[in-house]
């Protein structure tokens, strides 16, 4: 057995066979459902909410408003570590409004019925009342340092200044200096399986919540805390999931309304989110006006950047934080002296952000890579070239960034090298048909592991730690193990290279080991699924708590066997020694009475640094080559070809690393090109189903090319970085540059903005006319 | 989502008197062919009919060729054009059409061309291909049956010249002796979006053929017989003269993209039409 075959994973069968089970499976006895009534408008004081009708519809059980919500649970509690630490304000919200709505879609009442149905009709006929106030929906006047009118300062919720050097005083002296803007569109995320929350209590007054979850112990903690309970009085189950893209993680105030209803009603209650609902939440949205100074070589010096981050309505959830992730993330892959970003974060009148795959860390790779682009189109450069001149190289590792992230492991130039001939098919022009080539390269390095408050440290500066993650492995009566850990699967398998590290280190096969997730009475406490930590950090944990049992059940067989623990070999199903003598594990078991579960933490622990705080772990990085064909007829964008190199350290399983990139690279297509969340000019969501929120299907993109080039993490326990969020960012960086080297060619403006949708290409391709 | 009873009237007689008697009573009916527009709006409220009459047991699941005509019952869906061999032979467009229809296999089984024309989308494929063919449409209520152009069945943007209580009963197209060279071409931004700009080209005795455009003007825009070198200046000069009030947009594009890019989806039906027969 290597550590990296090709093996399926564990329960592909069950999702294929339909078998599986999600949260609109479950339907205990006496289930009732809930439906939400959201606000119509982007900023309105609520003069009343008239709930008779809809306890006159047939079915419905109950209605309750943000007054009666109020009296039964408090404030939501911000999620997700210190804001303060990052410069950023500690929201707390009631899960529903009382006094005003901030956004078309904000909840404001809840109506619970026999059938989901009934509720949806309830929730159609509450009336509410609306005074409306002034809506801030362009946060354009943000742009800049100026201080601001205190009406719009009150909209900031963070700032952010990210420095390196003196910027001013390098661009001052550059021999080049580019003036450049970008912009990304809000987007959201579109995982299969929409939201759903399960609750029902027992007579003891404990709460059980199943829920499509990607943080079941932080769901735990905040229920609790609304509630009022003890964490122990809480038990939350995650059954299987259907992707979550950081939409599933906690601070969504569905969560507790859901555990209210049940309480109130004396019944199981559930909720499921419908597609338009799923597709409120969005982010990644940012303005960048920049400011790049270089030399004659290509070689950058300076880089100055206002930016701007319009994060919807301001929530408990961890949304705004992508922003300072955004700052935090210049210079990307290049090493720039002379840094100065300065960032603003504001609340607007549309629906709140949530995480977004990427986590903020894609927009600076599609502004680099454009920069780096531009410079050499400048100069006359090779676009690969300019890169090379400017890349992070591996003599300067470990490279502190200017935010204090520190890239401890890469050889950005080797994933350069590979993807830059790649894909060189003879594809060329056809000016006949109107039909334009066009290639382009990105590079991206993606801190991962979570921990992202980087901070130079000194007096008064707060310390940061790292966060653990555990795992439980025991032996059970049939001589199988159980895997137990904090750790869970959005859908993306990871509890497959759970169990195979787990038997690894048992001497067995994956099928002899049962993974457990998502369970807090179960599983020891963890971060469930978020920043690429699953198998990076999890899977230490797991490595180390098999370990442990494998010492332990050698030595209780070497007492019962009469031998010496260290002649003893652990194999499938039995330990033997090396005179024939043996014991099969369920025999062990039966006569040791068990042996007990290990349990371990884990924690990557990156060198101290007293000059800095705690930060991201570990860096993954990759190098990707895009091709398209621009219809110069129409404006039209075909994906050709993709490839991409990609150094997650160790490949732990390439099956499911790969999953994770052909996922991500889908998503950096799908930015680039089509995806776009859009409001009306009264704030309400325009894009509220597949229909009009274009996200690539397969006929729409490239068989990709993927390499690994393996850098191990230096301060992990396997050398893996984490495979969960590349590829967003460079494949989108990477698309936007192709699609500006056919419209360049044909005299076009720069790619500026993504998506590239045909109407924004069209009009790159016709600067002077009107075609939008 | 409001409360509606469902009917499957057993013949179309039984499904225009359903539709009298509930409009009689003050009810609104809402028929369903495929329903692969209309039930998700059912499900998002924004259509509250208070009788649904779904034709799927009305026995217009057929195509008949008669002389001079066939005729596609409102419940054929593309899926049963694109296996019909008598369509493929003689309505080349349509067959080609209803093999392009955004959404796959499970839109394709299931979705009608009845239910496009009732549903009046101007940015379809329907629409516009129906007026290229010539189409007709026959109408059938309680007060007979009439046999409608479709240029004068589709009245605007989700609009038909449909009273409350008549349905659509089968779309005719005139076929000739020998089928007619065509050409489409479709734009759309993604596998999964609508389409955006369409033209739909048939060839004539004239020189050149005549182009239909979808996605331009609220309703079907068709364009005298022309040549392909005239095609980009025909477009334009049709397009100049269109009243503002006729000019289409929506989420995906506005007006002045389609304008931009009416020319080129032109010629390129043309060329098409030019390449199937060289």
């Amino acid at each position: 057995m290597t550590s990296s075959s090709r093996w399926p994973r564990t329960d592909a069968e069950s999702f294929v066979e339909g078998r599986a089970t999600f949260i609109d499976d479950l339907r205990p006895e006496g289930l009732a459902h809930l439906a939400v009534v959201r606000s119509t408008r982007p900023h309105a004081r609520i003069t009343g909410i008239d709930a008779v009708a809809a306890k006159a519809v047939d079915g419905v059980l109950r209605v309750v408003d943000g007054r009666e919500a109020r009296l039964h649970l408090r404030p939501m509690p911000y999620q997700f570590g210190e804001p303060e630490l990052i410069g950023g304000r500690r929201s707390s919200l009631e899960a529903l409004p009382v006094e005003r709505v901030r956004y078309v879609g904000e909840p404001v009442a809840v109506v619970v019925a026999e059938t989901a149905r009934a509720a949806r009709r309830g929730a159609a006929a509450v009336t509410v009342g609306y005074d409306d106030l002034p809506a801030l929906l362009d946060a354009g006047p943000f742009l800049g340092r100026d201080p601001l009118a205190p009406e719009l300062e009150r909209h900031v919720i963070a700032s952010h200044h990210v420095t390196a050097g003196d910027a001013a005083a390098a661009l001052a002296r550059a021999e080049h200096r580019l003036d450049l803007t970008f912009s990304v569109a809000r987007s959201t995320t579109a995982p299969i399986e929409p939201r759903g929350y399960l609750a029902s209590w027992d007579r003891a007054g404990r709460l059980t919540v199943q829920a499509s979850h990607q943080q079941p112990f932080q769901l735990r903690a905040e229920l609790a805390e609304i509630l009022g309970l003890a964490e122990a009085d809480v038990r939350v189950v995650v059954p299987h999931v259907g992707g979550a893209f950081g939409a599933k993680m906690t601070g969504q105030v569905e969560e507790p309304l859901v555990c209210l209803a049940s309480r109130l009603c004396g019944r199981p209650v559930k909720w499921i989110e419908s597609r338009e609902e799923c597709f409120l939440g969005g982010g990644r949205e940012q303005v960048h006006r920049l400011q790049v100074g270089f030399d004659a070589t290509g070689r950058v010096h300076a880089l100055r950047d206002d930016m701007v981050v319009p994060v919807g309505a301001e929530s408990v959830s961890p949304g705004w934080r992508q922003g300072w992730v955004s700052a935090a993330s210049f210079p990307t892959a290049y090493d720039v002296a002379h840094v100065d970003v300065h960032s603003r974060v504001v609340a607007t009148h549309v629906p709140p952000w949530h995480s977004c795959r990427g986590f903020g860390k894609e927009a600076p790779i599609f502004v680099m890579e454009r920069t780096m682009d531009l410079v050499g189109r400048r100069l006359g450069l090779d676009p690969a070239e300019v890169r090379r001149r400017n890349l992070v190289r591996p003599a300067q590792l470990p490279y502190r960034t200017p935010a204090g992230f520190l890239i401890d492991s890469a050889d950005l130039p080797a994933l350069l090298d590979r993807v830059a001939g790649a894909d060189d098919d003879g594809a060329r022009d056809d000016a006949g048909t109107g039909r334009f080539v066009g290639t382009g390269i990105a590079v991206e390095v993606t801190p991962e592991g979570g921990g992202h408050a980087a901070a130079r440290s000194g007096p008064g500066v707060p310390t940061t730690s790292a966060a653990p993650e555990s795992a439980a492995v025991a032996l059970t009566a049939d001589g199988r193990f159980e895997v137990r850990t904090g750790t869970t699967s959005p859908g993306s398998g990871n509890e497959t290279a759970l169990a195979r590290l787990a038997a690894d280190e048992l001497g067995t096969t994956r099928d002899a080991v049962t993974v457990v997730q998502g369970d807090t009475d179960r599983c020891p406490p963890g971060t469930g699924n978020a920043s690429s930590r699953a198998i990076a950090v999890g899977g230490p944990a797991v490595v180390l708590a098999a370990r442990g049992l494998a010492t332990a059940v050698r030595a209780a067989a070497a007492e019962l066997l009469g031998a010496d623990t260290d002649e003893l070999v652990l194999g499938a199903g039995a330990v033997a020694g090396p005179e024939g003598q043996q014991i099969t594990l369920a025999e062990l078991h039966r006569r040791t009475g068990g042996v007990p579960a290990c349990t371990r933490s884990y924690r990557p622990e990156p060198p101290e640094d007293p000059g800095y705080r705690y930060s991201y772990p570990y860096f993954s990085s990759a190098a990707y080559r895009a091709r398209v064909t621009v219809d110069a007829g129409t404006g039209a964008v075909r994906l050709d070809a993709l490839t991409a190199v990609h150094d997650c350290g160790r490949v732990v399983d390439p099956v499911l690393v790969e999953g994770q990139l052909h996922g991500a690279l889908a998503m950096g297509a799908g930015l680039a090109l089509s995806e776009a969340s859009r409001t009306d000019d009264a704030g309400a969501p325009a894009t509220r189903s597949f229909k009009e929120y274009l996200v690539p299907r397969a006929n729409d993109l490239p068989e990709f090319v993927l390499g690994h080039h393996e850098t191990p993490a230096p301060y992990t326990l396997l050398g893996a970085k984490g495979a969960g969020e590349a590829g967003v960012g460079g494949a989108l960086a990477a698309i936007a540059n192709a699609v500006d080297d056919a419209v360049g060619r044909l005299g076009g403006s720069p790619v500026t903005t993504v998506p590239l949708d045909p109407p924004t290409v069209l009009a790159l391709l016709h600067p002077d006319g009107d075609v939008r | 989502m409001s409360p509606y009873r469902t009917v499957l009237p057993p013949d179309p007689a039984a499904a225009a008197e359903q539709l009298a008697e509930t409009v009689t009573g003050g009810g609104t009916p809402l028929v369903i062919s495929g329903g692969t527009l209309a039930v998700p709006a059912l499900q998002r409220g924004e259509l509250t009919p208070t009788v649904l009459v779904d034709l799927h047991r009305a026995g217009l699941d057929t195509v008949v060729l008669h002389d001079g005509y066939v005729e596609i019952g409102a419940t054929v869906t593309y899926q049963r054009i694109l296996d019909s061999p008598a369509l493929a032979e003689r309505v080349p467009l349509l067959h080609r059409v209803a093999g392009g229809i955004t959404g796959g296999i499970q839109i394709r089984n299931q979705a009608t061309v009845a239910g496009a024309l009732c549903a009046a989308r101007p940015q379809s494929d329907a629409p516009a291909t129906a007026v290229a063919l010539g189409a007709r449409v026959v109408v059938r209520s309680v007060r007979g049956t009439r046999i409608v152009p479709v240029e004068e069945f589709l009245t605007g943007a989700g609009r038909t010249d449909l009273a409350a209580d008549e349905l659509v009963e089968a779309v005719r197209i005139p076929v000739g002796p020998a089928p007619r060279r065509c050409g489409y071409a479709k734009l759309k931004f993604a596998e999964s979006s609508w389409p955006v700009v369409t033209a739909a080209a048939l060839a004539t005795a004239a020189p050149g053929a005549t182009v239909v455009l979808g996605g331009v003007a609220v309703t079907p825009l068709r364009l005298p017989p022309t040549p392909p070198d005239r095609i980009g200046d025909v477009v334009a000069d049709r397009l100049a003269r269109l009243p503002p009030e006729q000019h289409w947009s929506d989420l995906r594009a506005g007006w002045a993209y389609r304008r931009s890019v009416a020319p080129t989806l032109a010629a390129r039906a043309l060329a098409a039409v030019a390449e199937e027969h060289p």
